[in-house]
């Protein structure tokens, strides 16, 4: 079995009965509170938005739980929902802004270039299981704010969603070809630069 | 160093390393991984800082601060969605909302009775120009608060208290104090003001109502207790907002920010206004202390 070959799987029946019925949705729902707070506070980088997105997101969730497909992945159900919205108040937010700013200096961003697959060659020099006490949120923080929208919001699906490669990408509307590609270049440029701070606390990595 | 047939060769492995880490691979293809990984130390140490990487993003990116009371707060969200919907049935026709064609120091007597009552500010752009951009609105409001922070909760039984009130806590103009004469403040039930042939209405949490100049209240979010509530205030469109189309609302003409102590959350109106509510942060004691004062006051009505 791969490492991360095994997605979970939180089956529910909702019943019938309201009250039956609320209790399962908590039951299923509330463990997964704390990593869906951690996603949103990730991806709006807003404690107060992110504590609305993850209420909206129960809300929408315990609205539509009557039409749960049976068998499916609730975490990642709830994940997809949470994007949508997450997205949707971006989108609007970008509108508002074009209408907004008439200086019309936006600049059309040059294509990516396509991922070349390798990891990070400094990556196998450092000793990341003991640089974690060391790499602090502000530290962290900054690296992940420098990451696009769009990368930091596949990783966060895959890193603490669970998600797998085709639900990010249904979640995003985009083809599973660019779910990798963000994936790999978000954690390529973390990895770049968390490599960077790790040489700099001598975890390893030294320059040959 | 020698390969079986058919198997992968380190840079072929290396491509696959992201899908083999994240379990995205077909059993056969992982297999040939772990073949490739086998045969060349130096590729599984590879792999190895790999899984660490993702490990640690893991662990770092789900080590965040959590409100202390995060699913209370979900808790009472579910509830408060299970209270709408009852109430959405009985809620009344819609009604437009007349136009404001200017600014006028009866919003800002308004803005100063409903902080009173809900101990939040709020006020209406035009007052800021109407051809604002929405940032800079936005930030003129948060500003606008902060330069007058109501801060305070009394009990008022008649206009002449509510006007000694303004003068004494917010040193609020005394030209403007004289539409408050015109006012009718209805007993018992602060929460609804009848004001210059308008009513405005208290937010309290998980209700909405409508009131007679078709102004739509309602509480938006809960936030958790520290913080202060999320409300909304806008004309009661032709369709009736509702627990189900109450995102759509948000998504489409919803903006809201943190400004300094302040939260401003913004709308653009059917008709092409633009309301500002501007939430004080305050300190979770100062909140209780306000919400005390209120309900002393209310019982005591």
């Amino acid at each position: 079995m791969p490492p991360g070959g095994s997605k979970p799987d939180r089956r529910v029946r909702p019943s019938q009965n309201p009250e039956e019925r609320r209790a399962q949705f908590e039951a299923v729902a509330l463990p997964l509170a704390e990593v869906l707070h951690a996603a949103a506070l990730r991806m709006t980088r807003n404690a107060a938005r992110a504590e609305d997105l993850v209420q909206e997101t129960f809300v929408r969730a315990w609205q539509n739980f009557d039409r749960f497909e049976l068998g499916t992945n609730f975490k990642a159900w709830l994940f997809q929902i949470m994007t949508f919205l997450h997205r949707n108040e971006r989108r609007s937010a970008k509108a508002r802004e074009a209408t907004v700013d008439f200086s019309g200096n936006e600049v059309l961003a040059a294509p990516e270039p396509p991922p070349d697959g390798a990891p990070s060659p400094d990556a196998a020099k450092v000793d990341w299981n003991a640089l974690y006490p060391d790499l602090v949120e502000d530290e962290f923080k900054r690296a992940l704010d420098r990451l696009g929208d769009d990368q930091r919001d596949v990783l966060m699906l895959v890193t603490l969603g669970d998600l797998s490669y085709q639900e990010t990408a249904e979640a995003l509307g985009v083809p599973i070809g660019t779910v990798m590609s963000r994936l790999f270049r978000a954690r390529r440029q973390l990895q770049e630069e968390l490599a960077a701070f790790a040489r700099s606390r001598g975890f390893g990595g030294a320059e040959a | 160093m020698t390969y079986e047939p058919n198997a992968l060769t380190p840079e072929e492995a290396l491509a696959l390393c992201q899908a083999y880490l994240d379990g995205e691979l077909e059993a056969p293809c992982a297999e040939r991984v772990e073949a490739a990984l086998r045969a060349s130390p130096e590729l599984a140490a590879t792999f190895e800082a790999q899984r660490q990487f993702h490990a640690l993003l893991r662990k770092r990116c789900a080590d965040v601060p959590l409100p202390a009371n995060l699913r209370d707060c979900l808790r009472a969200s579910l509830d408060a969605h299970a209270g709408r919907e009852t109430k959405r049935v009985e809620a009344p026709p819609p009604l437009r909302l007349p136009r404001r064609r200017s600014a006028s120091p009866l919003l800002m007597a308004a803005a100063a009775l409903m902080a009173l009552v809900t101990g939040f500010a709020f006020v209406e752009l035009g007052l800021l120009g109407r051809e604002c951009p929405y940032m800079q609105a936005c930030t003129s409001a948060a500003e606008r608060a902060e330069a007058e922070p109501v801060e305070f909760a009394v009990k008022v039984k008649d206009t002449a208290d509510l006007k000694d009130a303004l003068k004494r806590e917010i040193d609020f103009d005394a030209k403007d104090l004289s539409a408050l004469d015109k006012m009718e403040l209805t007993p018992v039930s602060v929460g609804r003001a009848h004001f210059d042939g308008g009513t405005l209405g208290q937010m309290a949490r998980d209700q909405h109502f409508h009131v007679p100049d078709g102004v739509y209240v309602k509480l938006a979010a809960q936030q958790p207790e520290e913080q202060p509530v999320t409300l909304l205030m806008h004309p009661w469109p032709e369709e009736t907002p509702s627990s189900e189309n109450r995102m759509d609302y948000r998504g489409k003409d919803y903006y809201f920010a943190d400004h300094d102590r302040f939260r401003v959350v913004c709308f653009k109106t059917a008709d092409g206004r633009m309301l500002c509510t501007v939430v004080s942060k305050r300190p979770k004691e100062r909140m209780l202390e306000i919400a005390r004062a209120m309900r002393e006051s209310f019982d005591d009505e």
